[in-house]
């Protein structure tokens, strides 16, 4: 079914039609961004239950201007009328930059928008509007999934979360008017277990466009989590070395974003923050391995039809058969750059600055299978499970931390596990070492990801199972 | 708050809490030493909790939602009824709400684009040298005032200030180019000690330029000396917090040691006021007084803290909340802990702490490899370790430092934790 439009959004287009009339008498530029992201989050457990607002939940406003060579913006989410507000945000922003050009501060210049008339609509589509499924049945469909994990030895807590989301966006300027309603369901099952004298903490999770019909993709995954905890629990620490593995796709997927999904933000190429800058059109990776990564690049919760910028959604072919091609980009970057911009302008909420950042970010699925790919191994492992990870566009550093290995001897996987497993490396090192990818693939988008220690914006990310070799410790 | 406060009166929740905070803001991005783009903002939240019990008062309800100001008399009885329908599904064992107080505190009122250009001088100050440089930085200036009410009679406000500065340093040897990053978080802070403080960074980006790799070595002795060593001792919050307790992961119990009997003496208090920090609030977000409160005596659980719902389940209801923690320092001075031989990471990329698993660790930035008298900076590999053993024999430094609302002791040594390198 259809997600509904936004009530409010259609309500406030007049007004902020007429904020921009005012502001452009100012400024040169002027846009709007309106957001309404309403959502609910349930959780049932042993110990609690829980319903409360999403953490991505937010309305209101950030107005961008340009005023004497630079862009500044001002968020707000209350106003009494148009005259005042567009007199407020004038006299704010016009006051900071003159108290900054009196500290002798000087300006990065950036070039005027130009835009093309644009105005589109989207409205995206659920298997089942989770608004007509009651609280009632919502928690008790999480509770059943908890009692049924919480049954089985060992299981101190097995939480079982569901949440759902409509994001509604409205941007304007002077020539686009570009309006999106869409909505996508995350689910999670966590399982905290004691055991072989430790304890520890598995999770299965769960994404997508989607509505209320993903309480019943969670129903089958309360013995996986079990099993992963078990498997973690009787895991050896890894003795530190360098390996042959295979990532599964979760493990791939934190491997595209922290490698070159970071990497190829090019924002961090007009502050010199990332080597990639120099490296387009050269060898990266296998030549086997290609990555994309793009808003229209696939169907999960970071494909929108335009950005925070209001830029519409891009499909950026990043790595093209090992070779770095492109990067992805913000608006201002891009003009700074002379690039086109891609549609990554993403805001953490209508209260931040928009950065360029990932959408949904995947390596492509290649001709082997999982199987061909273990027998092909000696002696290493196949890691799951992915717990965070971390960027160094700068140095190509890269750091995952991957939840679980299971050990490859001779070809066969011998049941023995290890974990925790930190993977490092260097990222051209490890990239060029992918010799084998499978045909399967899978997105994961019930994480987020954040711009060094803040900024978190929904992602998904994803791809076949690699073979490669790493560092792990 | 008075409008949403008295729909929430006729809303038929047997109690209920709003609260509603007002941020201002500055905000200005540098690339190099030239503003890319400067921000304002003046955002109200309005967040209401509704509690609804069940018949026989044994089971309490609650749903927490955002109520938008800007919404019409009837969005906002639509919003509040759908959270006290939701309420009554999400039951739990009954537990109070806080109980009355009355507080209104000193409006901040301070200027915010002078609060901003103070932090741009210190920031333009910065001397580099030939071969560093100031990349970027992010400067944000917030201050919030703050109303609780709840239904029993709490009504306090007051006033915050939380400032965040994010810096990103270059030092460049023969064309090959390395950054480093800090993010500050403070209420107040010198000119000169944000200055000094960026500065210091441009050594260890010289030093990470020269560093070799990281040796292997699966039984290394570890020292802590970065923003590393506040996450540290985060573990021990983690496991005196109520919530982790009910949970049944927090493994801390009240007269009983956590620590081994080699380990340097552990004591953390929590003080509700802490000099520059951004967590100085003095009501918690359940509108309850923040008090001092000793969490660890010679490492020995005195007490809990955290919210009032999971303090009643487990009988210990007079917890307060974490503001700010002090970790005493250890027995020895920094100075005799660098004598022993051990790899010490002054930068992880991440450091990892789960307090569930016990496991900590994350990749070398920028470290150095001692033999007690001589050292080197070296980077990559990453270094793994497990609580149940750092308990056993972790020593601190004499002497401590505050990093945002954390005073600890400036050095943390482990004596065997396991170093993936070469």
């Amino acid at each position: 079914m259809q997600v509904k439009m936004s009530d409010y959004l259609a309500q406030v287009k007049p007004q902020m039609k007429e904020l921009l009339r005012l502001l452009r008498q100012e400024f040169a530029y002027a846009s709007v961004l309106c957001t309404d992201v309403t959502g609910t989050t349930y959780r049932a457990g042993q110990r609690q239950i829980s319903v409360m607002d999403n953490r991505f939940n937010e309305r209101g406003f950030v107005v961008r201007v340009y005023d004497d060579g630079s862009y500044s913006e001002y968020s707000f989410n209350q106003y009494e009328d148009v005259e005042t507000l567009a007199r407020t945000i004038t006299d704010t922003l016009k006051g900071e930059l003159r108290m900054l050009k009196e500290l002798g501060i000087a300006q990065m210049e950036s070039p005027l928008i130009h835009e093309e008339a644009l105005e589109r609509t989207m409205a995206g589509e659920v298997g089942m509007d989770p608004h007509e499924v009651s609280p009632e049945e919502i928690l008790a469909h999480l509770k059943r999934i908890s009692d049924a994990g919480a049954a089985h030895e060992g299981v101190i807590e097995f939480q079982a979360l569901a949440a759902f989301t409509q994001v509604n966006k409205l941007f304007l300027s002077e020539q686009k008017e570009l309006l999106q309603s869409y909505a996508y369901a995350e689910g999670m099952e966590t399982v905290i277990g004691a055991g072989n004298g430790k304890q520890d903490m598995a999770y299965q999770s769960f994404s997508g466009l989607k509505g209320a019909e993903i309480l019943e993709e969670m129903d089958g995954s309360v013995e996986l989590a079990i099993a992963f905890l078990r498997d973690k629990l009787n895991a050896e620490p890894v003795k530190p070395g360098m390996y042959d593995v295979i990532t599964s796709p979760e493990v791939t997927g934190l491997i595209a974003h922290e490698a070159f999904g970071h990497g190829v933000e090019m924002d961090m190429f007009v502050k010199e923050r990332a080597l990639a800058r120099d490296y387009i059109g050269k060898q990266v990776a296998s030549p086997i391995s290609s990555m994309k990564d793009g808003a229209a690049s696939a169907s999960e919760v970071s494909s929108y039809l335009f950005d925070d910028e209001g830029t519409l959604a891009g499909d950026t072919t990043v790595i093209d058969h090992g070779t770095l091609t492109a990067g992805i980009s913000d608006l201002l970057s891009a003009l700074r750059l002379g690039t086109k911009p891609t549609g990554n302008g993403k805001r953490q909420t209508f209260e931040r600055k928009a950065y360029a950042r990932m959408t949904n970010t995947f390596f492509a699925p290649g001709e082997d299978d999982l199987e061909r790919m273990i027998a092909s191994i000696s002696y290493g492992y196949l890691l799951e499970g992915m717990d965070s990870g971390m960027e160094d566009p700068k140095h190509w550093g890269i750091q995952c931390a991957v939840a679980l290995g299971r050990e490859i001897r001779d070809g066969k996987l011998t049941g023995r596990t290890v974990a925790p497993v930190t993977l490092t490396g260097y990222v051209p090192d490890l990239l060029k070492s992918i010799s084998m990818i499978s045909g399967d693939q899978k997105l994961f988008g019930g994480g987020m990801c954040g711009k060094g220690y803040k900024e978190f914006v929904k992602v998904s990310d994803g791809g076949p199972y690699l073979k490669c070799k790493v560092r792990l410790g | 708050m008075d409008r949403v406060y008295h729909i929430l009166e006729e809303s038929g929740a047997d109690d209920f809490l709003v609260r509603e905070t007002h941020t201002r803001a500055r905000e200005a991005f540098f690339i190099g030493q030239k503003l890319d783009m400067g921000r304002a903002k003046e955002v109200t939240h309005t967040t209401v909790t509704v509690y609804v019990d069940s018949e026989d008062g044994t089971l309490r309800g609650s749903a927490t939602k955002e109520i938008h100001p800007s919404g019409t008399e009837e969005e906002l009885r639509q919003e509040v009824a759908q959270a006290v329908f939701a309420a009554q599904f999400a039951r739990n064992p009954w537990y109070p709400i806080a109980e009355a107080s009355s507080f209104d505190g000193p409006q901040a009122g301070n200027d915010l684009n002078e609060e901003l250009a103070k932090i741009v001088k210190a920031m333009q100050a910065v001397r580099a040298g030939e071969n560093e440089k100031v990349n970027s930085y992010e400067i944000f200036v917030n201050q919030t005032r703050t109303h609780i009410r709840n239904s029993r009679g709490v009504d306090v406000s007051f006033s915050s200030v939380a400032c965040e500065l994010e810096v990103v340093v270059n030092a460049r040897k023969n064309g090959h180019e390395i950054e480093l990053y800090k993010d500050f978080r403070f209420s107040k802070k010198p000119a000169e000690e944000i200055t000094a403080e960026v500065e210091a960074l441009f050594a260890g980006g010289r030093d990470r330029l020269n560093a070799a790799p990281t040796t292997q070595h699966e039984h290394a002795g570890l020292i802590l000396s970065g923003d590393a060593v506040a996450e540290f001792f985060k573990y021990f919050v983690a496991h005196s917090n109520v919530a982790n307790k009910y949970m049944g992961y927090a493994r801390g119990e009240v007269g009983t040691r956590m620590t081994g009997g080699e380990a340097d003496p552990l004591n953390i208090c929590l003080v509700p006021v802490l000099p520059g920090s951004t967590k100085n609030e003095p009501y918690d977000a359940d509108g309850r007084p923040v008090i001092e409160r000793t969490l660890y005596e010679n490492g020995v659980l005195k007490s809990f803290w955290g919210a009032l719902q999971y303090a009643h389940y487990l009988g210990v209801g007079d917890t307060t909340t974490l503001n700010n923690a002090v970790i005493s320092g250890g027995s020895q001075s920094k100075e005799q802990l660098y004598a022993m031989p051990h790899l010490e990471v002054r930068d992880f990329s991440d450091f990892l702490m789960d307090p569930i698993s016990g496991n900590f660790g994350g990749e070398i930035r920028l470290g150095y490899e001692s033999d007690g008298t001589s050292c080197h900076p070296v980077s990559g590999g990453s270094v793994s370790g497990n609580y149940e053993q750092a308990l056993q024999h972790m020593q601190f430094s004499r002497e401590t430092k505050q990093i945002d609302n954390f005073i600890v002791p400036k050095v943390v040594f482990l004596p065997d934790v396991s170093v993936a390198g070469n």
